[in-house]
């Protein structure tokens, strides 16, 4: 056709003809591949779809207990470096495995994918080396839950009509969130959630291990910011992945 | 403040990376629910019983598990095409290195097109699998705590999050068009040279040769043809075709036929090339079948957007040369359904 390229870039499928050797396929999986697809596999299996209807109720404890499981054996920290204490494997292992959790996990493959996606990525691709060392050996072993907290109740599809603010103290210190943020996956029992908030200053967001919840503390005697999980919604099927808003903070 | 993620006043940057690095996974999982659906649907036809035999032993229900498999195939197959595009992409970055980030990211970047047709081609299939498994269960599937119902409600959401399946047909579109006229494409000019190239591409011609060569030229056409489209609707909208989202809309189903069935094609023709090319009897049924769909339901989006932008004698003009090269040849697409749905019978699930 009219335009040839020599590197494939993206989009331009349409204006290239592309030929099958530099296509990856399901047929080139490496053997280290499949056996981490068969493990996740019977991992999945043995773990998640024995328990049945278990899986598919509001259970917090065990959907802990299965994450922490998924992350002793590596699945969660596929695309985190060793250094933070992830597998740090290739993409189509991490493809494999979420296609796997698809398969048999129920509503479990949604805390899951939470997790290792929109709740992981944010930081691992953006964040400092500090926040790295922080946060990633706890998402990958499941010990700290993930989630990403972008929707509020006027920016769903309009995501930048975003109203969440971010203030800094009068100090330096924090940064005050002002907001309301609603359908987040995992926030009903997350860890590490960035409340994105870009309108004024920026995403920033506070968590305070002690409480293990998000905390938002202004130096005295200025107002004290709590974030605390709203009720859990009921959706129209998936409940375990526990979709919670946070009700505004003052 | 140790907690601010990227640079302060850009938390959108992050936010929206993120969102597109869900969809790549995304997509993956929706195989992983499509696969499920399809080994409960057959599991059921085989041993669900009425007039005297099997379900699965009427035409009706075999056309629904092949075009299930045709699906499935061609999802599967974006999948990891896109995995592979992103991890050539990452090949030389050492992953622990503190650059790894970013270029993962950019990589992601790289993708974007490809990543939402993901997420939409994955959301779609699997709703699509899953009420078919609804519909051969009949009234089971209907009844709470049986798989279908629960897979019914589960995977709806997955046409609605991480940018609904309308928002990335926008993103589609938009950064299709960004992209060609970023890279020196002139879409204004390619518009009079993509006419002309469509008058002088060539009917398929008739009968059905072995292989996939009639499939290699049907592609080059639909491509010919979803770029004069694109191009066609630039020049006539320029900046305001950001405000026909109509036109967005037929742009990217036309680009998601085409990179699912060069998808499934590139495979298909991997396969009859490898070690073992009778592993591709299947696989060449199936991509045939999904030719058969996609390349005259590109033609039929490309004669909407062109009777949506034009009248008159240029309009006649386009839709006949259109026309021309989207009637195929023909092939008996009963009896290839039916040896697909045979052959997945006989296995019991999704074989590749």
């Amino acid at each position: 056709m009219a335009t040839s390229h020599t590197k494939i870039e993206g989009g331009m499928f349409l204006v290239a003809d592309m030929d099958f050797h530099g296509v990856f396929t399901p047929e080139d999986y490496t053997s280290q591949q499949k056996d981490i697809a068969r493990a996740a596999e019977e991992f999945i299996t043995g773990e998640i779809m024995s328990r049945g209807d278990d899986i598919e109720v509001l259970d917090n404890q065990l959907s802990r207990d299965l994450m922490r499981k998924s992350g002793e054996l590596g699945f969660l920290g596929l695309d985190i470096p060793e250094k933070y204490e992830g597998a740090e494997l290739d993409k189509i292992s991490s493809a494999l495995v979420a296609e796997k959790y698809g398969y048999g996990a129920g509503s479990f493959a949604v805390t899951e994918l939470n997790h290792t996606g929109i709740g992981t990525f944010p930081l691992a691709l953006f964040g400092t080396e500090d926040q790295l060392k922080r946060y990633l050996p706890g998402l990958s072993s499941g010990t700290l839950i993930g989630a990403f907290a972008l929707t509020e109740p006027e920016a769903g599809s309009d995501a930048l009509n975003s109203l969440t603010t971010a203030t800094l103290s009068d100090d330096g210190k924090y940064y005050l969130l002002n907001g309301n943020k609603q359908f987040i996956t995992n926030a009903g029992f997350a860890d590490s959630l960035p409340p994105l908030s870009w309108s004024r200053t920026g995403t920033a967001y506070q968590w305070t291990k002690k409480k293990r919840r998000w905390e938002c503390t202004a130096p005295q005697p200025g107002p004290t910011i709590s974030i605390t999980s709203g009720c859990p919604w009921r959706t129209f099927s998936v409940r375990w992945a526990k979709a919670t808003s946070w009700p505004s903070m003052h | 403040m140790e907690n601010v993620l990227g640079e302060v006043g850009k938390g959108h940057l992050v936010a929206l990376n993120a969102l597109n690095m869900g969809r790549y996974k995304l997509g993956a999982s929706c195989v992983g629910g499509a696969k499920r659906a399809f080994f409960e649907a057959v599991k059921y036809a085989k041993q669900r019983v009425q007039f005297g035999r099997p379900i699965c032993e009427f035409g009706l229900i075999k056309e629904k598990i092949a075009n299930m498999a045709i699906r499935l195939f061609a999802a599967e197959s974006i999948v990891y095409r896109i995995a592979g595009l992103i991890e050539d992409r990452l090949q030389g970055v050492d992953r622990g290195s503190a650059h790894a980030g970013i270029a993962t990211a950019e990589a992601l970047e790289e993708y974007l097109i490809e990543c939402s047709i993901n997420k939409i081609y994955g959301s779609e299939t699997e709703d699509y699998l899953i009420d078919e498994e609804v519909q051969i269960h009949g009234g089971y599937g209907y009844i709470h705590g049986n798989h279908p119902e629960l897979a019914y409600r589960n995977s709806r959401i997955n046409r609605i999050w991480e940018g609904t399946n309308e928002i990335n047909r926008i993103v589609i579109a938009n950064t299709l068009i960004r992209r060609l006229t970023a890279s020196g494409f002139d879409l204004k000019e390619g518009f009079q040279r993509a006419a002309e190239q469509i008058e002088s591409l060539e009917p398929f011609g008739s009968g059905e040769p072995e292989g996939l060569h009639a499939q290699t030229k049907m592609l080059e056409s639909a491509k010919r043809i979803a770029l004069f489209v694109v191009a066609l609707a630039y020049s006539t909208y320029e900046k305001g075709l950001r405000k026909e989202q109509e036109l967005l809309g037929i742009i990217s189903n036309m680009l998601i036929d085409i990179y699912a069935s060069e998808s499934a094609l590139l495979r298909s023709l991997k396969m009859l090339h490898g070690k073992n090319p009778e592993r591709a009897s299947i696989p060449v049924k199936i991509t045939k079948v999904l030719f058969r769909g996609s390349i005259e339901r590109i033609g039929f989006l490309a004669g909407e957007a062109l009777e949506a932008i034009e009248s008159g004698a240029p309009l006649e003009g386009h839709r006949a040369a259109i026309r021309r090269f989207t009637v195929l040849p023909p092939i008996n697409t009963v009896a290839l359904r039916r040896d697909i749905a045979d052959e997945m019978i006989r296995y019991g699930r999704y074989p590749f």
